[in-house]
């Protein structure tokens, strides 16, 4: 593990420290016939001074030296010749422009402060016990409490104008801290931060912490021991709420960092979701599989995707299926589910309709862990799934439905049946008698029908809503085996009458056999050229997609990878704009697949088409 | 929230499965030209478009028996989402078909329309 924070135990890296806070800052001009680092070699040889950390900044070469006394030395080597050239020294004070004096030399101070706690190697600010900063103290700052809350809002101001420093670590141990109220500004200067420690501080609330939430979007490490709030048992869980890329809490493994780097892979380019087909197909499968993976090996790692709006509410569908449905589950119990169901068909009681909804990470993690621990088959088991998904444009998100089944693997952490649990109301009362009884909580398969609402949030998702419906097992109708049928058949299959009764548009020629088909893209020009293609296992049988005679060729290879909207949008094209195959297909593809985006890009550059692209 | 998103979903599920049910003609008071609906493999846009689909269906006779319902406010705007699962009772089929609808409902005034319908058939016997 790469914690960023190893070196605080080291004491040679605090020696190290001691010797950065006295170091000051020069500058060296005439070198440009050398490289810089043959002018470090140089002064270094001549003068007997070590110039570190240097780099260079306009005409100059800027590094520091290890105190006043070096860099009072070092000015007396002005003119020293160096390949060719006079060399001259000076000290650096970054003074800020303008101003009054006193305001003139806090800065002054300030910032030469913050390059002496300043570590480019480890790219770590050292600001752990500045109350006892011999500097600070001297000229009085941050030492009193209206000092400090001045000092290092200014401090943070003046960083964040220095690109110098390139700042992954913070340490604000041993400061007395109560809350972040102080230190908040670090989320405004340092929002790429990974690793931050806030050992040794008096930080007693959850609350005070609040105003980092979704601001540190990169932070893996954070250190809070000795802090009174890491003794809470919310402790964790809202660490890991309020910090979504946290991985190590106090030197202590708390998410699965591959896991985490799949979830937040999602493509999301908003404003191509209604243009680029293939962004929300795909990031939707990618979503799910993400989402189930972790739902069955560790939920608690998904309330980064929750906020403290999110809703989550299972409800439970226990009818029976008919005995005549094949592969289904006729003796079914659902004595986990049902003290937690929000049917409201079956809840009638406003406070139980309301208990059971739960909302923000803390109510849904409960709500999670009281489930029984499964296992989803999506990757083996492909054909078993269905997924919709469409766009929500109101939001600039987008919504998942899932349909499929998942095996349960174990009882859940906690049972809804035990406990204190009296909440329990409502008509459902009556379907627990006997919950103490093994034989009905037996681990079974399921079926489920699950939707998602997901939202952009500051570059991440947040899922706004989550909702499940638990059904006894049963095979779903989208994995009936099916004739190879064509594309033209298929739409007067699902528009026609009475051809198919009683099963409607059950029958989905030319879109099984795979299972995960993209359905139901909502806006026009969003038909998915497939999520199969995102899974060897889901291709097209080709005979399925034989164009029926007259239609657009295209060459088998091409042909295989295409769904039947893609199908048809090329026919559609095909047959509007006269353009042969090839053309036909590359005007479909970059148009994403949008009919509309494809006709008007044709007309636009109809003019620019070479003559051999039409039939 | 000043609608109870719970009494709405409730009460639009029943008036929707009740007209389906009855005349399947008049639901396109329910939709508006932006409302989708996705009704297996097929999407449909606009008022028009969905009701001639839903009337084209190939059934006389037609019963929703709801299962379950669920909802959720889906944003601060005031639109709520319902999930719904339950039986398709079909002409003099004695079993039934197993169904899924998610409908995304926007307020629109006073009232609400159907923003996005998905239909999906869950399994038949």
């Amino acid at each position: 593990m790469n914690s960023g924070f190893q070196h605080t135990q080291n004491l040679g890296f605090i020696a190290q420290q001691a010797a950065i806070q006295s170091r000051v800052k020069v500058g060296v001009r005439g070198w440009q016939n050398a490289t810089r680092q043959d002018l470090v070699n140089f002064v270094s040889r001549k003068t007997r001074i070590a110039i570190t950390d240097s780099q260079v900044q306009g005409d100059m070469v800027v590094g520091f030296v290890n105190n006043q006394q070096d860099a009072d030395s070092l000015i007396n080597w002005n003119g020293v010749r160096f390949a060719g050239n006079a060399l001259k020294f000076e000290i650096i004070n970054d003074n800020g422009a303008g101003g009054n004096t006193g305001t003139s030399n806090t800065i002054t101070l300030l910032k030469s402060f913050l390059f002496k706690r300043y570590n480019a190697q480890t790219k770590m600010m050292d600001l752990g016990n500045l109350r006892n900063d011999p500097d600070l103290v001297t000229n009085g700052l941050f030492s009193s409490t209206s000092t400090q809350s001045k000092m290092f809002p200014a401090m943070m101001k003046l960083a964040s104008k220095e690109p110098q420093l390139i700042v992954e670590s913070i340490n604000l141990s041993n400061n007395n801290l109560r809350d972040v109220n102080m230190i908040s500004s670090i989320a405004q200067t340092f929002p790429n931060l990974k690793n931050l420690c806030l050992a040794n501080n008096q930080i007693s609330k959850f609350r005070s912490l609040e105003v980092w939430k979704g601001k540190f979007k990169h932070l893996r490490e954070l250190l809070m021991m000795n802090n009174p709030v890491t003794t809470d048992p919310l402790y964790r869980t809202e660490m890991l709420r309020l910090f979504p890329k946290l991985v190590i809490l106090d030197n202590v493994l708390i998410r699965d960092e591959n896991k985490l780097q799949q979830l937040y892979s999602i493509p999301m380019k908003i404003q191509q979701f209604f243009f680029e087909s293939n962004e929300l197909g795909q990031s939707s499968t990618d979503f799910v599989t993400n989402f189930l993976n972790l739902w069955d090996t560790n939920r608690v790692q998904l309330m980064g995707l929750y906020s403290p709006q999110s809703q989550f509410s299972i409800s439970v569908d226990s009818s029976v299926p008919s005995s005549s449905v094949s592969n289904s589950d006729q003796n079914p119990t659902f004595s986990f589910y049902l003290p937690l169901s929000r049917n409201l068909t079956k809840v009638s009681s406003e406070k139980t309709k309301q208990q059971r909804l739960a909302m923000g990470q803390e109510a849904i993690d409960k709500l999670f862990s009281s489930l029984p621990k499964s296992k989803h088959y999506l990757q083996e088991q492909p054909s078993n799934y269905s997924l919709e998904a469409w766009s929500y444009p109101q939001v600039q998100g987008f919504i998942i439905t899932l349909h499929g089944f998942f095996e349960e693997v174990d009882k859940p952490e906690i049972d809804a049946n035990k406990g204190t649990s009296s909440t329990s109301g409502g008509r459902h009362r009556r379907f627990n008698h006997g919950h103490n009884n093994n034989s009905l909580n037996k681990l079974s398969r399921r079926s489920f029908d699950r939707t998602w609402i997901i939202v952009p949030n500051q570059g991440n998702v947040i899922i706004a809503s989550d909702l499940f419906t638990i059904r006894p097992y049963a095979d779903g109708s989208w994995i009936e085996p099916q004739q190879p049928t064509s594309i033209q058949q298929t739409a007067t299959a699902l528009t026609g009458v009475g051809n198919i009764p009683p099963s409607m548009g059950v029958q989905q020629p030319g879109v099984s056999p795979q299972g995960l088909v993209q359905q139901g893209l909502s806006q026009p020009g969003l038909q998915q050229p497939g999520i199969q293609q995102s899974n060897g296992q889901m291709n097209l049988q080709p005979g399925n997609l034989a164009p029926p005679a007259g239609q657009l060729q295209l060459p088998p290879e091409v042909q295989a990878k295409l769904n039947p909207h893609q199908q048809e949008l090329l026919n559609k094209l095909h047959i509007e704009t006269k353009l042969n195959a090839e053309y036909t297909y590359m005007l479909a593809e970059q148009s994403g697949w949008n009919y509309e985006i494809a006709i008007k890009g044709f007309q636009e550059s109809m003019n620019n088409i070479p003559r051999q692209a039409f039939i | 929230m000043s609608v109870d998103f719970n009494t709405l979903a409730q009460q639009f599920t029943e008036f929707y499965y009740n007209q389906f049910d009855t005349d399947r003609t008049q639901l396109g008071n329910l939709y508006r030209e932006q409302s989708m609906l996705t009704f297996e493999t097929t999407q449909l846009q606009g008022a028009k478009d969905i009701v001639e689909k839903l009337v084209s269906l190939p059934f006389q006779k037609v019963g929703h028996r709801i299962s379950t319902l669920d909802a959720q406010p889906a944003s601060p705007n005031g639109d709520v989402l319902v999930m719904i699962t339950g039986d398709l009772l079909i002409d003099d089929e004695q079993n039934p078909q197993r169904f899924s609808q998610v409908f995304h409902l926007m307020p629109e005034g006073s009232s609400y329309y159907v923003f996005n319908d998905i239909f999906r058939l869950n399994y038949s016997a």
